[in-house]
């Protein structure tokens, strides 16, 4: 089930007044009306792999009481291990199966022998990697006693399955998540006001700005040899406020959606575009699978404690598994690999933590050398999305020569003012809501209820105004 | 909790108000910059009209559906008609959804002379009216007539008067609160035929299409479709699937004459002073059957002529699993068949003093 589809917008109030009217008083069973609900919103999508989830649930939910029980720290690690197995094999085996046998058998035939192994037709279960991480979250922090392992197997189907975040994040923890299911929850009106505030936002987001955008940016990516520098240049910015207004979008319904039901989930975004260097861009941007990669693995590896070489090795690791992690695709992996080398420099000459505040904070415009920065951040981020969204590193090289080269200062295709429009509004309202958690979070505030009505009806009428053929979440892919 | 749904609920509906305000003032200001018919449709089609935006001595054109574009030869038919005529038939064209299209195209044909229509099932509006093409291409005007469709369904069943009043509710609903895509490509896509390449004889066959893919090595659904027809004719006759040569509809049929009225005033509007004929294809399905007979009585009481051919009793071949595609196409031969038999029916009644 789509958020940005008819059936999620009967759907969620049905859930809601089911919540709040007829559970309301029994948190057992609002936890159980969570799960189910959960598991039909996923089975929508395809019923056949909610046994995954379910088995990954049951693993992970068995190895947390086992490992309460075990005090013997060689069988709490063989515990752990059952636990990391079980859920990268299911991952590993529907998402980079066949990425390996093409490259084994490439490889093999580079050294003159051929293998002849098929490859499966594998269907990737949708949001596999977010519940994954999600639930290895969960036996990673009872191994390392962070938290206390669950008897409520309820509860912990529901924090699993959460439906607002199942599919495309935010990757909750488990020390944040799961402790809202213990507790009772009261329904509180500027909560939910505020979670409806989210929602509007985030699709604006996902309908208005990434939709359209999508538009362009398939047309001209999918036919990149017909266009000059210039145009493939402005599909390589659309494409980065596409993914954007896509992910983050998602994110904002996700967040909302949870705050409908009393819970609170982590920030995913913090207005990545402004950021003035790559480390504050990879603190603002998905931050709910780049602290998750920080607290285990970066920092299990050793963090930036050792010397040079172990901060460069565990630099490269990071960004590589998170490349690796989107996709199973050379692509991904060079986006990976650029974002390390990007970030290495500010790590080496200990400039990674240097811009930690918000831009501009108290100012209604940036200083020139922020907004230098900003630009060169922005360029340099929109050089890397080049390879995540193109098909392949061919594609991806080609389209980059073509921006750098004369074709760049030829005339572009027209881009409609329909979509620079809403795009430049778009940023001036993220802009004037960068210090809040989401852009509207506090705009309105203090002004007559009429005029911040207009202003939520003008967001509503434009996402009906844009909705066309329904578009998935880009990260459903992941 | 009471609080909160009971300001939503007002919220909403002063959200609907006000755009339902709004969008009745602007409507067709707001239209005029959505309304792109040919965004929508394949490339052929848009290279198609671009024929007629040229002229290119064009002085007779074919409306219709696919049983019009992959059934009416058009050089078949100059050669019978001494004509010089274009098909314009658009698969799966939806009703309402072609009046517009026939408005896109009225100023394109100023040197038009003859302008032959397929009557198609416009009753199944019900079915067909909320999709994303219909609710952006559909006028003002027509929207208006579509509602006075919907309520003017007092003579049906109770059924029928709920679900077209539910369809009403919905399309206002779906019209009202949104617009519908703003996102319509200006240029014409190319997804439906991806080299946009009319065929040399202006028209398509299916069988000329699935022969094409085959060669190309593609075994498309249309190999399929017709491997099925292949298949169900064997077991099934179709004498099921269209023999009716009475109103077994009363309902639709007078659905059908409602509809008739207000299309042909349109038509009038569209194409003054042109030559306007009808035709019934063969194997009009036997649920849009009186509907479309109804129709035809309507344009023929109008003065029109109108060439029918919905009865297999006159014209068996058309219906012949020789001359079949598929249930309700023909296929190469049949197409030049009917191409054939319109033509000898029309040729004297076109207008041929503006020929060339």
């Amino acid at each position: 089930m789509l958020f940005n589809s008819i059936d999620f917008a009967i759907y969620l109030p049905i859930i809601f007044i089911l919540y709040w009217f007829i559970f309301s008083k029994n948190l057992q069973k609002q936890n159980a009306l969570i799960a189910i609900a959960s598991y039909v919103f996923y089975g929508w999508w395809d019923w056949r792999f909610l046994s995954l989830i379910l088995f990954s649930t049951i693993v992970d939910y068995s190895v947390g009481r086992r490992l309460n029980i075990e005090t013997q720290k060689s069988k709490r690690k063989r515990l752990l291990w059952i636990s990391i197995i079980v859920n990268l094999g299911l991952l590993g085996f529907f998402k980079y199966y066949n990425f390996f046998l093409d490259n084994f058998i490439d490889a093999f035939q580079f050294f003159g022998s051929n293998l002849n192994v098929r490859s499966l037709n594998i269907i990737l279960p949708v949001g596999i990697s977010f519940y994954t991480f999600q639930t290895l979250s969960y036996t990673i922090d009872v191994y390392k006693k962070k938290l206390e392992p669950t008897n409520n197997f309820v509860a912990f189907v529901a924090f699993v399955s959460f439906f607002p975040q199942l599919v495309a994040g935010p990757i909750e923890r488990a020390t944040n998540l799961l402790p809202q299911f213990y507790k009772s929850r009261a329904f509180d009106y500027s909560k939910a006001v505020d979670g409806l505030r989210q929602i509007l936002w985030g699709l604006v987001k996902k309908v208005v700005i990434a939709d359209t955008c999508a538009v362009y940016v398939n047309q001209i990516f999918n036919n990149s040899v017909d266009y000059n520098g210039s145009t493939l240049l402005i599909a390589s910015v659309l494409f980065a406020f596409q993914i954007y207004g896509d992910f983050s979008g998602y994110s904002d319904i996700a967040i909302g959606t949870a705050r409908l039901f009393g819970f609170n989930l982590m920030r995913n975004f913090a207005f990545p575009y402004f950021s003035r260097d790559i480390a504050e861009f990879w603190r603002r941007w998905h931050i709910s699978l780049s602290t998750w990669f920080r607290d285990y693995l970066y920092i299990p590896l050793g963090g930036s404690k050792g010397g040079v070489g172990m901060k460069i090795r565990n630099t490269f690791i990071i960004f590589l598994v998170s490349g690796f992690w989107h996709g199973a695709n050379w692509t991904f992996i060079i986006w990976g690999v650029l974002n390390a080398l990007y970030f290495l420099p500010l790590m080496l000459l200990k400039r990674n933590r240097a811009n930690t505040d918000t831009v501009a904070k108290g100012r209604l415009f940036p200083g020139i050398k922020d907004s230098i920065s900003i630009i060169i951040t922005f360029s340099l981020t929109t050089i890397a999305w080049v390879f995540f969204r193109a098909a392949d590193v061919p594609q991806a090289l080609d389209i980059l020569m073509h921006i750098f080269s004369a074709e760049l200062f030829t005339a572009s295709d027209t881009i409609p003012i329909w979509v620079v429009v809403p795009l430049v509004i778009f940023v001036v309202i993220e802009w004037l809501g960068r210090d809040s958690q989401y852009a509207i979070e506090h705009i309105g505030e203090g002004w007559h209820y009429s005029v911040r009505w207009s202003l939520y009806f003008i967001f509503i009428a434009s996402v009906f105004t844009f909705v066309g053929d329904k578009q998935e979440f880009i990260y459903f892919q992941f | 909790m009471r609080q909160f749904l009971k300001r939503l609920l007002v919220f909403l509906m002063i959200y609907f108000v006000v755009s339902m305000v709004f969008f009745i003032a602007f409507y067709d200001f707001i239209n005029s910059h959505l309304y792109n018919y040919l965004g929508y449709e394949s490339g052929i089609v848009n290279l198609q009209y671009k024929n007629l935006e040229k002229s290119n001595g064009i002085n007779t054109l074919f409306l219709g559906t696919s049983k019009t574009f992959r059934q009416i030869d058009p050089l078949y038919f100059d050669s019978i008609t001494n004509t010089k005529s274009l098909n314009l038939g658009i698969n799966n064209l939806y009703p309402f959804r072609s009046i517009d299209f026939e408005s896109f195209i009225k100023e394109d044909c100023k040197n038009v002379d003859n302008v032959i229509i397929e009557i198609r099932p416009l009753g199944s509006i019900g079915e067909n009216s909320n999709t994303m093409q219909n609710l952006v291409a559909i006028n003002s005007t027509r929207f208006a007539q579509m509602i006075s469709y919907y309520r003017k369904s007092h003579g049906f069943s109770w059924k029928t008067k709920v679900l077209n009043n539910v369809s009403m509710l919905k399309f206002c609903a779906y019209k009202f609160i949104g617009l519908g895509s703003i996102r319509i490509i200006k240029d014409a896509d190319n997804n439906y035929f991806p080299n946009s390449v009319i065929p040399s004889n202006g028209y398509f066959p299916l069988e000329q299409q699935m022969n094409d893919e085959i060669k190309e090595g593609n075994l498309s659904e249309l190999y399929q479709e017709k491997n099925n027809f292949e298949e169900w004719i064997n077991h099934n006759s179709l004498l099921d699937m269209f023999a009716t040569d009475s109103f077994s509809d009363t309902l639709n049929a007078e659905a059908g004459r409602y509809l008739a009225k207000i299309y042909l005033e349109h038509l009038k509007s569209v194409f003054p002073n042109k030559n306007i004929c009808f035709y019934v294809p063969p194997k009009t399905l036997k649920q849009y059957h009186s509907e479309s007979l109804a129709q035809a009585a309507y344009y023929r009481g109008q003065g029109y002529q109108v060439v029918d051919f919905s009865k297999m009793s006159i014209y068996p071949d058309l219906y012949s699993r020789e001359f079949s595609f598929d249930v309700s196409h023909l296929n190469n031969k049949g197409a030049r068949k009917l191409t054939y038999y319109l033509a000898k029916q029309l040729k004297d009644s076109i207008h041929k003093e503006s020929l060339y």
